[in-house]
């Protein structure tokens, strides 16, 4: 396979997932930090993992990495089993995996090139060869200038882009990346969060993206995973997982959203605060129902058939963002126009949706 | 791994390699400075090489001993040279001496000498009386270790630990001659007359050198340094017109199934002649020799001008065995 | 697999080298005419006989760690934390008290202290002491504590410093945006380091515990002197182990004391992740007190006993006569002292490695379990030792007649102090330093001489240091397992000592402390290099 910088995909009609996890379990301590965690990642995507921090979304990506045994289920790396119950089938050192971790883990008394050079000494290649290859990767990240820099002396992004340079140069199967965004300033962030995706896109290494930051997954990935509490909450494309909730973490967790519990009345009839609406229901029977909209699809005006008090008011990126209470009910609204604190309101709810939990 | 195989080739290129050829090994716990050049001269003489592990009698010859015993069923030393005349006798019954007549030890007086030749004893040290010329005038000094529980003497005697060492050997003999009963009283007046114990003879002497206490009770070569460093201390051989003072022969002994037992003889069959008890009395050490007909120093008594106590060493060894509850309850401990 | 093999391989090196001569002497113990028995430990347990022994100890112990705190925590903390003049030349004669052999110091005192001495003759002339209590004072538990304490400080001291520069200087200065310098080092800096400080006044606590040269020169009642008293009186290695056994029980205590104190509290905080700079403080009053406290802390504990020892030399000559006596020693001790330096650092390394990656649960026992064999005797040791190598077998031999011995003696005495400091050096490394060399499929060979090895530089240094001055004073086993020919510098000063003119004994406790210290200075000026270098700097 002429990897990484041509890639010809392979007209095949069935599309084998490079990375199969099924029902995979991690127990510390007797607490269950991963629990029966099942997906799969196609050739070339990438799949973010994202949830809150101490969710098991690292551990997740450790234990595919080989860098932690599971307690149970079953790893697959391109249709071979890597690790079945306890049992480590393929050690993590075949499993040819390429990692990039949360504080870069850069080894600070060797150079750019010596660092690079690392994982490639164990290939059996000629010095020129993995000169050749070193190089190719440093300009594929446009870190040529600083091969001989010891990391230290490189900023945060540049160091970003180096571990990144390190975890591929091997032609990794599955690129892991931990957090690689967590330490690095926001301004710096958005270019770099690019060079990703430009690098992914153009290497099309299939890649797992543990990341809290819903940006990034939204902005990266070609499917999202939602983690919380050690579970899978939900797996998707990312306009699935933004615009149909299957969780009420994931309701909650992705995005700005106004969730309340309401009780149904009836056919396309929901009881709320505002009194009766009409609404899909899909389910009228079901208990635990939420009315879920997100701050956008409603629209301050006069002749709204909701209302409610102002009690808070934010202006971020151009829009006024409003917090708005109902009979001690918040929600989160937005407008153009500025409205005074305290001010009654009439609103309209443009789209919403009745989700059961 | 290739790193690791080339540490371990270097470091056993470093091993001194012990050639079991022509050599003795002996343990001596008489002081290196004087027991150094005696093997050297050993050495010189018959060409054989000699190993010697060093300690010292002033800090008990514990590692010594307790080394020996420890070596018991695969002996490393063919001679212990003792500094004292009851650590071997130990050994005997402990079992790790082997008998040794030597026809060297024919004018060496039957007392410091085991019948069936388990030690043989050479030149010997005595237990004296050390006082502080500057505190302490020739009139007042005392004649008998048994003034010192005397009222003037108060709080003003220092003796080394009665568990270790010489003193250990000056208790047991004295609790021999004198009886359990009386032994024990005098202990008893000396520790009411706040005598000092301290951890060692040297200790004795710097304290009565420095004139913390006017009197100790030490060795004769704990108080030749003394003099010899030019301090303010004369020496009294105690008990002169009664018991005795205690005389402490240097011993040595054949170690039981020791590799070199043919070159162990030699050495010993040396070290008992009158040319070491001539050397060890030149020396700094000042030490008496047994025999009548070496010539001394001026200032080494020889051994017909001082009255010994009339001990037998085996008893003594074997006293020590049982007053050693009582000493280590009397000393504090 | 290499890793699981060389872990393995340097645990059951511990346990052969450390753990079977020492298990040996306590499983003997129980062991009386051919069955079972509690006989010697009844004495120890059962009887009121021991209770003075075990609490003079503990007094002993405990105070000695105070004072050293006393002593080693300002200066640690002015060494690191302001600008004095001169700090390069106090660092380096700080060493100097730990290298001085206890005893040594301990008669430089009793000399000035005893009723006789200069220093009592000033006490009782211008302050209200009598010329008897200053004496009394300085032979008994206190006065030995006092005099051990002044050995000790530095280890309180180097922990201190090195603590101290590895707090977050960000954490420092956000105190000192709003608090003073003394609020932030009681209330931040303080809190912050606790736990390394508590470590230091561990490792003081249990060193002086089984110290047994002081309390022997003035006649204080602890354990280790009775332990002295079953070996060198009774001859009698079954007691003297028993008593031995309190002083383990002991340690264990402090052990569980120190887990529970350390639970829930992370190191974290201290880690050098985000810089490498220490913050500085530059106050004239801060460094006036500095530099009267660490003048004063030189002159008591470096000063007043080495000058003790260079006053007494008075000749040139008494040089040229110790090194004649100390020749062979000299020689010897840097041999072993650096081969027994390098396999401690090596098997405390391993060790450390150990202990500080196995899983969670097993984690702080094994550091514990290691920790403990640090409290047992110089003697017990040795004899296990003999009892354990001194066997006909050629290859028994082969050691028992060799400089190996010496060695395994050196082993067993300071690989839990080596693989203690190591693991605290292992703690300031990101285990992702190492994930990171894993998922290239290296090997973990490569990994540890590529990644491990070269990022522990300076710790692997300065174990290293430690363990050779360790090493190079070693005296109670070294003296009952030495080859004959292979005497080291402690025994030559040890075998002349009693009857040798006084100015041979200075002039060979000198040779000691320039001998030793040479490595340490060595190091402070290539440490400069080592500091240079760190361009790198963790991120």
């Amino acid at each position: 396979m002429n990897y990484p910088y041509q890639i010809e995909i392979p007209e095949c009609k069935f599309i084998m997932n490079v990375l199969e996890v099924k029902h995979l379990t991690k127990n510390y301590n007797k607490k269950e930090i991963v629990r029966d965690i099942s997906l799969g990642v196609e050739q070339g995507q990438l799949l973010a993992l994202l949830g809150t921090s101490g969710c098991g979304k690292t551990t997740t990506l450790r234990m595919i990495a080989g860098l932690e045994t599971p307690d149970d289920g079953e790893i697959w790396i391109e249709g071979t089993l890597a690790s079945h119950g306890r049992k480590v089938v393929i050690s993590q050192k075949q499993r040819h995996i390429g990692m990039v971790f949360q504080d870069l883990a850069l080894w600070p008394h060797m150079t750019v090139y010596e660092n690079i050079e690392f994982g490639l000494k164990a290939n059996g290649l000629t010095r020129a060869e993995r000169r050749k290859k070193i190089e190719a990767v440093l300009h594929k990240v446009n870190m040529q200038k600083y091969t001989n820099a010891y990391p230290g002396k490189l900023s945060g992004g540049q160091q970003q882009l180096i571990a990144i340079a390190r975890a591929i140069i091997t032609e990794p199967r599955l690129l892991l990346m931990d957090e690689p965004l967590s330490s690095i300033d926001v301004k710096l962030r958005e270019d770099i969060r690019q060079e990703i995706k430009r690098i992914q896109q153009e290497t099309r290494i299939t890649t797992v993206y543990v990341t809290h930051d819903q940006e990034d997954a939204f902005l990266l990935a070609d499917k999202i995973a939602v983690m919380n509490n050690g579970m899978l909450e939900q797996i998707g494309i990312p306009e699935e997982i933004y615009s149909s909730p299957t969780s009420f973490f994931v309701a909650s967790f992705v995005g700005e959203a106004n969730i309340m519990q309401v009780r149904i009345a009836g056919k396309d009839r929901v009881l709320t605060p505002w009194g009766e609406l009409v609404c899909s229901t899909k389910d009228p029977d079901g208990k635990n129902a939420y009315l879920f909209f997100r701050p956008h699809q409603a629209t301050i005006e006069d002749g709204g058939h909701c209302h409610g008090t102002i009690i808070n008011r934010d202006f971020v990126a151009g829009v006024y963002k409003y917090r708005v209470s109902t009979s001690g009910i918040e929600f989160k609204l937005q407008d153009q126009t500025k409205h005074d604190i305290g001010k009654c309101i009439k609103f309209s709810i443009r789209k919403m949706d009745i989700l059961f939990f | 791994m290739k790193f690791i195989a080339i540490i371990c080739t270097i470091l056993f290129m470093l091993v001194k390699v012990c050639h079991a050829g022509n050599e003795v090994i002996v343990y001596t716990s008489e002081d290196k400075i004087f027991s150094e050049p005696v093997l050297q001269a050993f050495e010189k003489k018959t060409g054989i090489k000699v190993r010697t592990i060093y300690d010292t009698e002033e800090t008990k010859s514990a590692g010594l001993v307790n080394r020996l015993i420890a070596e018991k069923d695969n002996p490393q030393a063919d001679v212990f040279w003792s500094g004292d005349p009851v650590r071997p006798a130990l050994l005997e019954f402990k079992g790790l001496v082997t008998p040794y007549v030597s026809s060297a030890a024919s004018d060496i007086p039957k007392i410091y000498k085991d019948e069936d030749g388990h030690w043989t004893g050479f030149s010997a040290r005595a237990r004296i009386i050390l006082y502080n010329s500057n505190l302490v005038s020739m009139d007042e000094r005392p004649l008998s270790i048994f003034d010192l529980a005397k009222p003037m003497w108060r709080g003003q005697v220092a003796i080394a630990n009665p568990l270790f060492g010489t003193t250990s050997i000056h208790m047991s003999a004295l609790f021999i001659i004198l009886g359990d009963e009386k032994a024990m009283k005098f202990l008893n007046d000396l520790k009411a007359n706040g005598v000092k114990i301290v951890s060692s003879n040297s200790e004795v002497r710097r304290l009565v050198v420095r004139g913390e206490v006017k009197v100790g009770i030490t060795d004769t070569d704990d108080a030749s340094v003394a003099i010899k460093e030019g301090s303010p201390v004369k020496v009294v051989f105690p008990d002169q017109t009664s018991i005795g003072t205690l005389i402490m022969p240097n011993m040595v002994c054949l170690i039981k199934n020791s590799p070199n037992q043919e070159n162990g003889k030699k050495l010993i069959d040396y070290l008992i002649s009158a040319e070491v008890e001539k050397s060890l009395a030149w020396a700094a050490c000042a030490q008496m020799p047994l025999r009548y007909d070496v010539r001394t120093p001026a200032d080494v008594l020889t051994i017909d001008a001082v009255k010994g106590m009339n001990v037998n060493y085996h008893d003594v060894a074997k006293k020590l065995e049982e007053i050693g509850e009582f000493l280590k309850q009397w000393a504090g401990y | 697999m290499q890793k699981r093999l060389t872990l393995g391989f340097f645990f059951i090196l511990f346990l052969g080298t450390t753990f079977l001569p020492i298990v040996w002497m306590f499983g003997n113990s129980v062991y009386e005419e051919g069955k079972f028995s509690f006989v010697y430990y009844k004495d120890i347990f059962l009887t009121q006989k021991y209770g003075k022994v075990i609490s003079n100890s503990l007094i002993l112990a405990s105070l000695t760690t105070i004072l050293s705190s006393l002593f080693g925590v300002p200066a640690g903390f002015f060494l690191s934390k302001t600008n004095l003049p001169l700090k390069k030349l106090f660092k380096i004669c700080f060493f100097i008290p730990l290298i001085i052999p206890s005893y040594i110091t301990g008669i430089a005192w009793v000399n000035l202290l005893g009723k006789t001495g200069f220093l009592n003759n000033v006490f009782s002339q211008y302050t209200m002491l009598s010329s008897e209590s200053v004496s009394d004072f300085i032979y008994s538990t206190y006065g030995a504590s006092f005099i051990l304490s002044m050995n000790l400080f530095p280890v309180v001291m180097l922990v201190t410093e090195y603590a101290l520069k590895s707090v977050n200087p960000r954490l420092e200065e956000s105190g000192l945006v709003v608090g003073s310098v003394f609020q932030v080092f009681r209330q931040i800096t303080l809190p912050l380091i606790a736990p390394a400080i508590l470590s230091g006044m561990m490792i003081v606590f249990v060193l002086s515990l089984s110290e047994f040269g002081v309390p022997s020169l003035l006649q204080v009642n602890v354990l280790t002197t009775q332990i002295f008293t079953q070996f060198s009186a009774f001859y009698n290695e079954k007691a003297a182990t028993a008593i031995a056994f309190p002083l383990i029980v002991i340690t264990f205590i402090l052990i569980m004391l120190e887990k529970i104190y350390m639970r829930g509290k992370s190191f974290e905080m201290l880690g050098r992740t985000s810089s490498i700079s220490t913050t500085q403080y530059n106050i004239t009053w801060l460094n006036v007190v500095g530099i009267t406290f660490c003048t004063f802390v030189l002159l008591v504990c470096v000063i007043i006993p080495l000058s003790t020892l260079i006053f007494n030399t008075k000749t040139i000559s008494a040089y040229h006569d110790a090194i004649l006596l100390a020749r062979n020693g000299i020689t010897n001790s840097i041999l072993f002292g650096s081969i027994g330096a390098t396999f401690l650092t090596l098997i405390g390394f391993f060790l450390g490695y150990l202990s500080e990656n196995i899983r969670s649960k097993l984690r702080s026992s094994i550091a514990a379990f290691i920790w403990i064999f640090f409290a047992v005797p110089a003697t017990v040791s040795g004899i296990g030792l003999i009892k354990l190598w001194n066997r006909p077998e050629s290859a028994c031999q082969f050691i028992y007649s060799s400089l190996w011995i010496v060695i395994l003696g050196y082993v067993i005495r300071f690989l839990p102090l080596s693989s203690r400091i190591m693991t605290n050096y292992l703690k300031q490394i990101p285990h992702a330093m190492e994930d990171a060399g894993t998922v290239t499929g290296a090997s973990w060979f490569r990994i540890l001489g590529k990644i491990l090895l070269p990022l522990q530089g300076y710790g692997l240094i300065a174990t290293w240091l430690i363990s050779f001055m360790f090493c190079i004073g070693e005296l109670g086993t070294t003296i009952l397992v030495y080859p004959p020919g292979h005497e080291t510098l402690p025994i030559a000063l040890f075998t002349v000592m009693a009857n040798s003119p006084t100015d041979v004994v200075s002039a060979l406790s000198i040779i000691i402390v320039v001998m030793t210290l040479l490595p340490v200075g060595v190091f402070l000026v290539v440490s400069k290099y080592l500091v240079l270098k760190p361009k790198l700097g963790l991120q």
